[in-house]
C-alpha cells in the first residue's frame, strides 16, 4: 500500500517511462528520416518539416533524438540488469555464507565505495576502449557495490528469522535457504534498488558519452550532447534545438526512475510513510465531548468510584477503514480496589491503558465514551493539567518496563527528576525522599547510584515501580508489569506489587493476559474480548465465577500443579 | 504407557556428554562466558523430558547445539547411539530427518509468503521425499494436517499463515515437524507464545501424538504446570547446569535443589484459584 502522494508520483513516473519506453521501441517506425543521412542543409531551424531543425552536417535532430532513446534506456536498463544481478549475488553470499567469502566482497565493495567513480569510470573505459559492451561493463561496475552492501544487510536479519532456522533445523542445505526462504525475502528490495541503478546508469551514460567515450558507432543522448558540444552548437541558435531536447529526454527519463523508485521503495519501507499520513497532531480529535469541569477532590469516604469508564471506544484509522480496538467499555475502579484485566493478545487491553493515559498514540482515536477520575473527564483536560494528572494522581507501570529507564542517568536521579517534576521541594529533600522509595521497593540505599545496565531485569522493575510511586498516586494502570521477566523474579515483583497496593492504600488496574496471575492479585476481574468486556466478576481469594463461556474457558485452562496420579515406586 | 517402562528401555534415543557452550561477550574474546558447562542427559525412545529453567539458563541454547544450529565447543551428542560430529554430512542429513523443532514463536517460524501446503511439506522437499511426486506429498501434508486437528485439511492447505491464529500457527509447524515422522521432537517453549487457553490444547495434542506414534520428546518450558502435565521426568537447568532431574512427580512433589524449590515457589504463588478448588491436590511440601 501507498500514500496517495507516492501512488500520484509513482503513477507519473510509470507514465513517463512506459513514454519513454514506447517512443524507443516503436522509433524505427516513427521517425520521419533516417538520422544518418544527410537531408537538408545545415542549422535549418525547427519547421514542420523538421519538427527540431537539423544539425550541422544536415541531419535531423527529431528523428536522432527517438533514436537515440534506444541506446541512452539500452544501456541505462542492461548494465541496472548486471549491476543487480552481480549486486544480489555478491550481497545474498556475503549475508549468508559469511566467512572469507564475504571478507573479500566487502573488502572489494569498501574499496568501492571509497574510489571516486567518476574518475575511475574514465580510468577503465579509457582503458578498455570505447564501445557499447564496455559501456555497459563500466557502469555495471561502478552501481553493484552500494547494492550488495544493503542486501547483505539484509540477509543477515533475515536468517536469523524463525522460518529460516526451523528450515536449518530440518536439514536444508545453503542452496536451498537461499533459493527458497532468503531471495523472496529481499525480492521486494530489490526492485526498487533496481530503479535507482537505472536511473544512474542512464546518467552515467550520458556523463561518459559526453566526454566522449561512448560508442561512436551509435548515436544516444550523450553522444548528441558530445557532439552539439564539439561541434559548435553554442555559436550559433542551434544550441536551442540541438543541445535542450536530449536534456530534456535525460531529465524526463532519470525523473521517471526516480518517481518510480520512490513509489516502490516506500512500499518495502513502511516507516517513510507514517510521516505523511500521521504528520497532524490529531489531538484535537482525541476531545470529545467535553464536559464542565467539577472541582476535584472528593471525600475519600465517598461511595463514587475513584475511575470510572463509561462506554470508552477507541478506533485505529488504517488503510482498509477504522477498526475498533475498543469498543463500548465500561467499568469503574474503587479506592483501594485491584481491578485485573485479563484478555488475550489483541484484545484490546493496552489500546485502553493507553486511552486512560491519554497516551493514544495517531493512528489511534478516541471516538467516544467518558473517562472519569476523581469526578473529572480524563478526554478535557488540557496538555498542561494532563501533565499535572500522569504520575501524580495515575502512574503507569508499563509494558517492558525494564527498557524504560535512560541508561546514562542512576536510578536515584531518574526517581528524583520524577519527584521534583511534580513537587516542589529541594533537591537533597528529593534525594532522600528517592532513596525512600528505593528502600520501599526493596532496593538498599547503596544501590542507589547504579546505572540501569547494572542491575538486573527485576531490579530495574523494581526501579520503575519506585518511579510510579514518586508522587503518590491514588491510581496505578499496571500494563503487563511482569511479562518478560524470569518466573522467579515475576513471583517475587507480584509480591511487591501485591504488598504496595495493600500498604498505600492504591487503587489499581492490573493488566494482563495471563489469568493465573490476574486472579493472585485482583479484587475484581474484566475480561477482554475482541475489545469488549465479556466478564466481570469479583475475586474471592484467587477463584471468580466466569459466566461468559469464553472465561469458562479461560478458567478452565489453569495451569494446575498436582500430582497426576500416584505412581508405585519399589 | 507408564514412567518406569519408559525409563527402563535400552538404548536412549538421544544422549548428550559433557556439552560445555560458550559465547563471545561484546566481540571480545577474552571475556567469554560460558552457557551451558558440562551438561549431561539423556532421553529414551518414548520418553518426554522437560527441561526447565528461568529465562538465561540455557534452556534454548541446548536445543539449538541438538539441532546443529550452533556447535558445542566441546562434548558430543549421541543421536541412536551415533555421535553426530563424527558421522558424513550426508548421514548427519539422514539422521536429522528423524529429528525435528517446533520453536517458540509461531508468528517468525513459519515463512510469510508460502501456503500451509508449502510450510508442511517443506521437509520433504529439504529431504526429497517423494520428489517428483506432487500428488503423494499433498497427501501427506494432509494426514499431517489431520494429526495435529488442522481439519478438515482443506480450509487450511491454501491458507497464508497470517490468515491463522496463533494456536492453529503452532499446529502447523507441529504438522511440519511431525511429516518426516520423527523420532524425536524438540520442542523449545512451544506454548509460552500462545494464548492461555490454548496452552493446554496443544500439550495434550502433543501427548496424543506420542501415545500414537512413540514419539520422544525434549520439552523446554519455564512452565511447571505444564511440564508436570506433559513430563515422564524432567532436568531443572540452573546457570548451564543441570541442578536436579528425576521423574516428574518426584521433583515436583519433593523438589531438592534450592533453584527448583524457588521455581515452584514461583510456581504455586500464581495458583490460589487451584489452592481452594483442588485442596488435596496440590501435593508440593
Amino acid at each position: 500500500m501507498n500514500t496517495p502522494i507516492a501512488r500520484y508520483l509513482g503513477f507519473t513516473g510509470f507514465a513517463i517511462l512506459v513514454f519513454m519506453l514506447l517512443l524507443a521501441i516503436l522509433g524505427p517506425f516513427i521517425v520521419p528520416y533516417d538520422p544518418n543521412e544527410l537531408i537538408a542543409p545545415a542549422f535549418q531551424p525547427p519547421s514542420w518539416s523538421y519538427l527540431l531543425g537539423t544539425n550541422d552536417i544536415g541531419q535531423d535532430i527529431f528523428s536522432e533524438l527517438i533514436m537515440s532513446a534506444r541506446v541512452s534506456l539500452l544501456v541505462g536498463v542492461v548494465s541496472a540488469l548486471i549491476a543487480t544481478l552481480f549486486g544480489v549475488i555478491a550481497g545474498l553470499v556475503a549475508g549468508y555464507f559469511g566467512g572469507w567469502a564475504e571478507t573479500i566482497l566487502m573488502r572489494l565493495v569498501d574499496v568501492k565505495l571509497t574510489l571516486p567513480f567518476l574518475p575511475l569510470m574514465i580510468v577503465v573505459a579509457v582503458f578498455l576502449g570505447p564501445g557499447l559492451i564496455t559501456q555497459i561493463l563500466v557502469i555495471a561496475l561502478v552501481i553493484w557495490a552500494p547494492m550488495a552492501r544493503e542486501l547483505r544487510s539484509q540477509v543477515l536479519t533475515a536468517r536469523r528469522r524463525g522460518f529460516v532456522e526451523a528450515a536449518e533445523a530440518i536439514g536444508a542445505g545453503g542452496r536451498y535457504i537461499l533459493r527458497r526462504h532468503l531471495l523472496p525475502n529481499v525480492t521486494p528490495l530489490i526492485i526498487p534498488q533496481f530503479v535507482r541503478a537505472a536511473n544512474t546508469g542512464i546518467l552515467m551514460e550520458t556523463s561518459l558519452s559526453f566526454l566522449g567515450l561512448g560508442d561512436p558507432t551509435v548515436k544516444s543522448w550523450g553522444m548528441m550532447l558530445f557532439y552539439a558540444n564539439s561541434r559548435s552548437a553554442f555559436l550559433t541558435d542551434a544550441w536551442l534545438w540541438w543541445l535542450l531536447p536530449p536534456g530534456i529526454c535525460i531529465t524526463l527519463s532519470v525523473l521517471s526512475f526516480s518517481l518510480l523508485g520512490y513509489a516502490l521503495e516506500e512500499r518495502v519501507r513502511p516507516r517513510l510513510r507514517t510521516s505523511w499520513r500521521f504528520g497532524a497532531s490529531e489531538r484535537s480529535a482525541n476531545k470529545v465531548r467535553p464536559l464542565k469541569r467539577e472541582p476535584q477532590e472528593q471525600d475519600p469516604e465517598s461511595p463514587e468510584p475513584l475511575l470510572s469508564v463509561q462506554q470508552l471506544s477507541v478506533e485505529y484509522v488504517t488503510a482498509n477503514g477504522a477498526i475498533r480496538a475498543v469498543d463500548s467499555v465500561s467499568f469503574s475502579v474503587r479506592r483501594g480496589e485491584v481491578l485485573g484485566i485479563v484478555g488475550e493478545s489483541g484484545s484490546g487491553k493496552t489500546t485502553m491503558a493507553a486511552a486512560l493515559m491519554q497516551l493514544l498514540k495517531p493512528p489511534g482515536r478516541l471516538t467516544g465514551g467518558r473517562m472519569l477520575f476523581a469526578g473529572n473527564d480524563l478526554a478535557s483536560l488540557d496538555a498542561a493539567e494532563l501533565k499535572r494528572l500522569r504520575n501524580n494522581r495515575i502512574a503507569l507501570i508499563p509494558q517492558a518496563a525494564m527498557n524504560a529507564l535512560n541508561p546514562v542517568y542512576t536510578v536515584q536521579k531518574q526517581l528524583v527528576e520524577a519527584i521534583l517534576a511534580h513537587q516542589k521541594i529541594r533537591r537533597s529533600e528529593a534525594r532522600i525522599r528517592a532513596n525512600h522509595l528505593l528502600q520501599l521497593v526493596g532496593i538498599t540505599p547503596d544501590r542507589a547510584r547504579a546505572y540501569p545496565h547494572e542491575l538486573s531485569g527485576g531490579m530495574r522493575q523494581r526501579v520503575v515501580i519506585a518511579i510510579a510511586l514518586a508522587n503518590n498516586p491514588s491510581l496505578v494502570i499496571a500494563d503487563e508489569p511482569t511479562t518478560g521477566l524470569d518466573v522467579i523474579v515475576q513471583a517475587e515483583i507480584l509480591e511487591l506489587l501485591t504488598d504496595l497496593q495493600s500498604r498505600l492504600e492504591l487503587a489499581m488496574i492490573f493488566i494482563s493476559h495471563d489469568l493465573s496471575v490476574v486472579l493472585s492479585v485482583a479484587d475484581r476481574i474484566a475480561i477482554m474480548l475482541e475489545g469488549k468486556i465479556v466478564d466481570q466478576s469479583s475475586v474471592n481469594s484467587g477463584v471468580f465465577h466466569p459466566n461468559h463461556p469464553y472465561s469458562q474457558r479461560l478458567q478452565a485452562a489453569l495451569p494446575r500443579l498436582k500430582s497426576k496420579h500416584t505412581i508405585p515406586f519399589s | 504407557m507408564s514412567v518406569d517402562v519408559i525409563s527402563s528401555q535400552g538404548e536412549p534415543i538421544l544422549q548428550l556428554k559433557e556439552i560445555r557452550k560458550s559465547f563471545d561477550r561484546h566481540g571480545a574474546r577474552l571475556e567469554r562466558s560460558m552457557v551451558l558447562k558440562d551438561v549431561e542427559c539423556f532421553i529414551h525412545r518414548a520418553e518426554v523430558v522437560g527441561l526447565i529453567g528461568g529465562s538465561g539458563t540455557g534452556k534454548s541454547t541446548l536445543a539449538r547445539l541438538i539441532m546443529g544450529l550452533e556447535r558445542q565447543d566441546c562434548g558430543s551428542i549421541l543421536f541412536e547411539g551415533r555421535d553426530l560430529e563424527q558421522v558424513t554430512a550426508r548421514e548427519r542429513q539422514a539422521m536429522r530427518r528423524f529429528m525435528q523443532m517446533v520453536f517458540q514463536d509461531p508468528y517468525d517460524s513459519l515463512a510469510q509468503g508460502l501456503t500451509v501446503e508449502e510450510i508442511v511439506a517443506e521437509p520433504l522437499i529439504i529431504h526429497r521425499i517423494h520428489r517428483y511426486d506432487r500428488k503423494k506429498r499433498r497427501e501427506l501434508v494432509e494426514d499431517a494436517l489431520a494429526e495435529v486437528a488442522l481439519a478438515p485439511s482443506s480450509l487450511f492447505i491454501n491458507r497464508y499463515p497470517h490468515e491463522l491464529s496463533g494456536g492453529q500457527r503452532q499446529r502447523v509447524a507441529l504438522a511440519r515437524a511431525l511429516i518426516l515422522r520423527p523420532r524425536l521432537i524438540i520442542a523449545d517453549e512451544p506454548t509460552s507464545m500462545l494464548d492461555v487457553s490454548l496452552r493446554l490444547e496443544l500439550i495434550d495434542l502433543m501427548k496424543r501424538l506420542r501415545e500414537r506414534h512413540g514419539i520422544a520428546y525434549l520439552y523446554i518450558t519455564h512452565d511447571l504446570a505444564l511440564a508436570h502435565r506433559f513430563c515422564d521426568r524432567l532436568l531443572v537447568l540452573s546457570e548451564g547446569r543441570i541442578v536436579e532431574q528425576g521423574l516428574a512427580n518426584e521433583v515436583i512433589e519433593r523438589p531438592r535443589h534450592p533453584y527448583t524449590r524457588a521455581l515452584m515457589q514461583a510456581a504455586m504463588r500464581f495458583m490460589p484459584a487451584i489452592q481452594s478448588s483442588n485442596p488435596v491436590e496440590l501435593t508440593a511440601k
